[in-house]
Order: C-alpha cells, then sequence, then structure tokens
C-alpha cells in the first residue's frame, strides 16, 4: 500500500511561527516532535545534519523557498513526516549545489523514511504541494497547525 | 544509444538517497518525453554510482551534485521537476540529445 502525504504529517508535527537561528535549529525542533512521537530516535538530527553537509535539501521555490531534509533508515523507526513554518527565512543549501548556493526557505518539511518503495505516491504529493504557490503561501498564514493540515488535505485532494 | 536500432533514449536519474525523489524525477521525464513521442528508459541509483551506470546511457538528470570528471554524457540538472519550474528546457535538451543521435 502507498502511503500519502496527509498519512505521514500529523498535526502535532507541524510547527506554527518557528524561531530558528540556523538549518539545524529547524531540523533538531522537527526531530524533536517526530522523536516525542516515536517516529525516529533523537540520533536521527545528527544523521540529516550530516547528510543535508553533503546532499544539501533546499528547493528554490516560488513564491516560498522550501527544504526537505532527510536521511537513510536506520534511525527511522516508522515513517513520518515534519513541517516547520519559520518566523523568519533560514539558509539551506541548495539542492544539487555543494552547499555554496544557498536558499532563504520558509518553510521545512522534514522527511522520516522508512519504506522506500511504499513512498512514491507520497513523494509526488509532496512535490505537488511544493509546487502549489498558494498551499505556500497559505501555510505561511495558517492558524494552527490543524488549519495548517487541513489546508494541505483540502490542496491535495482530486 | 542508435535510434537505427530502434533503441530508446537512456537516461541515468541519481540523487543523493534513494530516497524517492528520484523515482520522481524519473516519471516526469517519461511522461514528458513520451508526449512528445521520444522512446525513452531510465536508470535510477545514487550519485556514488552513477560511474557504474554510465555503459549505454545518453544523459544523466541528477537532483544532486555529481562530482566526477570523467562523466562524457550530458549531465543535467533535475532540480525542475521538483520546483516545477524550468521543466520544459530540461525536456528540450534531452529531446535535442535524441534527435541529434544518429
Amino acid at each position: 500500500m502507498q502511503y500519502t502525504l496527509t498519512d505521514l504529517l500529523q498535526a502535532d508535527q507541524i510547527v506554527l511561527d518557528l524561531q530558528a537561528a540556523d538549518a539545524e535549529g529547524v531540523i533538531r525542533s522537527l526531530v524533536d516532535r517526530l522523536a516525542a512521537n516515536g517516529a525516529v530516535t533523537s540520533a536521527y538530527a545528527d544523521d540529516v545534519i550530516a547528510r543535508e553537509q553533503t546532499f544539501p535539501t533546499g528547493l528554490p521555490t516560488e513564491p516560498l523557498a522550501v527544504a526537505i531534509p532527510h536521511a537513510d533508515p536506520p534511525q527511522v523507526l516508522r515513517s513520518a513526516i515534519g513541517l516547520a513554518v519559520l518566523a523568519q527565512p533560514v539558509a539551506f543549501g541548495q539542492m544539487g549545489t555543494d552547499g555554496s548556493t544557498q536558499v532563504q526557505t520558509r518553510l521545512v518539511f522534514l522527511l522520516a523514511i522508512k519504506e522506500q518503495e511504499k513512498q512514491v505516491e507520497m513523494i509526488g504529493q509532496l512535490i505537488g504541494a511544493i509546487q502549489n504557490p498558494g498551499l505556500l503561501e497559505g501555510l505561511t498564514q495558517a492558524a494552527s497547525p490543524v488549519a495548517a493540515l487541513q489546508l494541505i488535505r483540502e490542496t491535495l485532494q482530486p | 544509444m542508435s535510434k537505427a536500432d530502434g533503441r530508446a533514449l537512456r537516461i541515468v536519474v541519481a540523487c543523493g538517497t534513494g530516497i524517492a525523489t528520484s523515482t520522481h524525477v524519473a516519471i516526469k521525464i517519461q511522461e514528458m518525453l513520451a508526449a512528445r513521442g521520444v522512446p525513452v528508459e531510465t536508470v535510477q541509483c545514487r550519485v556514488p554510482e552513477v560511474p557504474h551506470k554510465l555503459s549505454g546511457a545518453d544523459a544523466v538528470v541528477a537532483t544532486a551534485q555529481v562530482p566526477y570528471d570523467d562523466v562524457q554524457i550530458p549531465t543535467l540538472s533535475g532540480l525542475p521537476f521538483l520546483t516545477g519550474i524550468g521543466e520544459e528546457e530540461v525536456i528540450d535538451q534531452l529531446e535535442r540529445i535524441y534527435l541529434d543521435t544518429p
């Protein structure tokens, strides 16, 4: 069975108006949420931060840039997604570069993937979501995590 | 590739982890080239495996840096398939590689 985006993204894994100094701070905040729900071990943060150095994940989407940090599965207990809407933009290295090119991101989707073969549909939905300017703008104005989740659900409905 | 042999354009799609961004990019490339009538085969791998996948390949499309100087075939960015910005231009380049092949 294929997972969908909203199968893996729960309201208590969405952080709105996150104040973070840098990409590492964003990643640690989101890993904390996923770890509290038993989806990853706290060591997952180190894996993601290390991978971000080699394979950065910032994407220059419009009108707001996003990042999709993730790492290999060893510290993932079950597949899950966290979302941070940042109070101020935070620099992530741009995917496809060595990180010297940066994008100022407002939205960060942290991916914890256990069974890659079940994620094709979810990744397709995620990419559809980040290519949707209205959804990206809407998420920055969401009043609550539940409202953010509802907006994603409505937007992705076929 | 030789069109005379009826062979398809063969593209290596690479990403940093095998976490399915390459799957998404491969699907988009197949759909968009098929819509233009270009036969295409894709092979997915992680960036470190790229040198081992080049035999018979016509192009590499990568969502991560490909830090190898000895890749002799065109290497294009797969980022447009993730951001939705500039997809058609990448497909134009792949179609041109196909059309320029004897």
